[in-house]
Parts: C-alpha cells; sequence; structure tokens
C-alpha cells in the first residue's frame, strides 16, 4: 500500500506497505472479520449450525443461547435464565463490540419488543 | 432544545491538514495501527504496483450534541485490487433471512428477548485468513450436533 498521506515519505519513495492485517476497503476485510469471530465462538463453546454458519448456538444447563452474525451486527436471543453478561463483556474487550441492548433496529425492520409480542416494521 | 448544529466532516486531506484537531486525529490512528503490526515498510517488488489508500474523517458526538472525539481512520482503496492475484474469495457474513425469522418466531413463542451487538471496527486490524497449500481457505464451521 502507499504511504498515507501525512506519512509521505520523499526520501525513501521506494519502500511501500506491506499489510499484515485488513484495513477497512480490502477484499479480505469482511472474510477475516468473520473468520475471527467465528473461531471466537467455536471456542467459547458455541456451535455451528449445518444450515447457516452464520447462526451459532450455545447449549448450558440453564437454557441456550443463539447469535446470529450479520455483516457488523450481532443479534443475540437466549433462554431467560441464560446469564450473557460475560459474552458480551467478552465482545467488547475482545472485538471492540458496543452493547446496543435491546435489538431495535435491523436491515431496514424496525422491531418492536413487548410482553405480548415482537412486532417487525417495514415502515420507513 | 437539541443543538443540531453539526461540524462538517471533512472529505479531503488538503482540508485538513495543518488543522491541529485533525492532525492529531490522524497522528493517533497512525500510532495504533503502527502498534498494531498492520504493516510492515518492504521495497516494492518488481512489477508490482501498491494499491493506495485514504484518510475518512468522522466526528463524534455526545448525547447532547457537543463534539465528544475526531476521528480519521485509513481506508484502503479495495477497488483496485484485482482478484486471483490480490484476493481469492470474497465473502460476507450475512445470515440468511430465513434463519433471521426463525430466530424471531422463537424469541416470541419462547418470551425471550432480542438483543443487539454492534461493531464499528470489526473490519480493521484482523491477520488475513491463513489458507491451505491449495489455495483454499481452511474451512472453520464444525457441524451443528445436538
Amino acid at each position: 500500500m502507499e504511504h498515507p498521506l501525512g506519512y509521505v515519505d520523499h526520501t525513501h519513495p521506494n519502500l511501500v506497505y506491506r499489510l499484515k492485517k485488513t484495513l477497512y476497503g480490502l477484499k479480505q476485510a469482511s472474510r477475516a472479520w468473520s473468520d475471527k469471530i467465528g473461531q471466537y465462538l467455536l471456542t467459547s463453546g458455541f456451535q455451528t449450525s449445518n444450515v447457516d454458519y452464520l447462526l451459532y448456538v450455545k447449549k448450558t444447563n440453564r437454557g441456550i443461547v443463539v447469535i446470529v452474525i450479520y455483516v457488523d451486527d450481532l443479534i443475540i436471543t437466549k433462554d431467560s435464565d441464560v446469564d450473557i453478561f460475560d459474552l458480551k463483556k467478552l465482545l467488547k474487550q475482545k472485538f471492540e463490540m458496543k452493547d446496543l441492548g435491546k435489538l431495535r433496529y435491523f436491515f431496514n425492520i424496525v422491531v418492536i419488543q413487548s410482553p405480548k409480542g415482537i412486532w417487525l416494521l417495514q415502515r420507513q | 432544545m437539541v443543538r443540531v448544529i453539526h461540524e462538517i466532516e471533512p472529505t479531503c486531506f488538503e482540508h485538513v491538514v495543518g488543522n491541529p484537531k485533525w492532525d492529531n486525529a490522524i497522528d493517533e490512528k497512525m500510532v495504533a495501527l503502527d502498534a498494531n503490526a498492520t504493516w510492515e515498510l518492504v521495497v516494492l517488488p518488481k512489477d508490482n504496483k501498491a494499491i493506495g489508500c485514504k484518510w475518512v474523517y468522522k466526528v463524534k458526538h455526545n448525547a447532547d450534541g457537543s463534539v465528544s472525539r475526531y476521528k480519521a481512520r485509513l481506508v484502503a482503496k479495495g477497488d483496485a485490487q484485482t482478484y486471483d492475484i490480490d484476493y481469492e474469495e470474497t465473502y460476507s457474513p450475512v445470515a440468511k433471512m430465513t434463519t433471521v425469522r426463525v430466530i424471531i418466531v422463537m424469541a416470541a413463542t419462547k418470551g425471550w428477548s432480542l438483543h443487539s451487538n454492534g461493531c464499528k471496527e470489526c473490519f480493521s486490524s484482523w491477520r488475513f485468513t491463513r489458507r491451505n497449500v491449495h489455495g483454499t481457505p481452511i474451512r472453520l464451521c464444525g457441524p451443528y450436533t445436538s
């Protein structure tokens, strides 16, 4: 890669940056991310589905945790007895993920959760 | 009343150079990328062409509308990459809509709540996926067993 603006070294014009890790914009970036998060979930006891490799399920003695990966978003649901506080903490530490709380918005769909059920709205 | 006047995010380097807050943002990012061992400086191999990169500037706001941080992100110009030479297989981690629908139905019938975790920096600073001798990506997914 060429020298970033502001760091152009005119005394060494033949030197370039050989990337060892991904940067935004690279074709490899999304694959590297999904492999990384997938690997992490598998080592923390999740299993991936044969039907959809972006669906991860973990069974614990208190119930199950389900994670769906949608590009840079994770949708998480679980038995109400399962505590995912630690999982969220680790996701934050390892992946700089932000806990967005209850799912409210996803791929142009507004999600409203209430004790009566879940509403999905496509109104813009 | 909420203050809605937002500082304009610059689009080109010429507009930010010499401006201390953006210079700082750029320096900060370069230090972080260096510390992360993102790259090494090498002599460009003969007959190769280096891809370009550019800075993208973001102004982060607090909930009250005040500026919290000036952020610069370095973006590689991946559109210049050529299939088979610079990269092999691309992949976008998008779950099937059916999967998402099933999960939502499960949550609704069982009374589970749906949570969301987002990631702004998820596409940067990962080691490139290793490949086996045939150049195909190593499959990470194990079968789901019940």
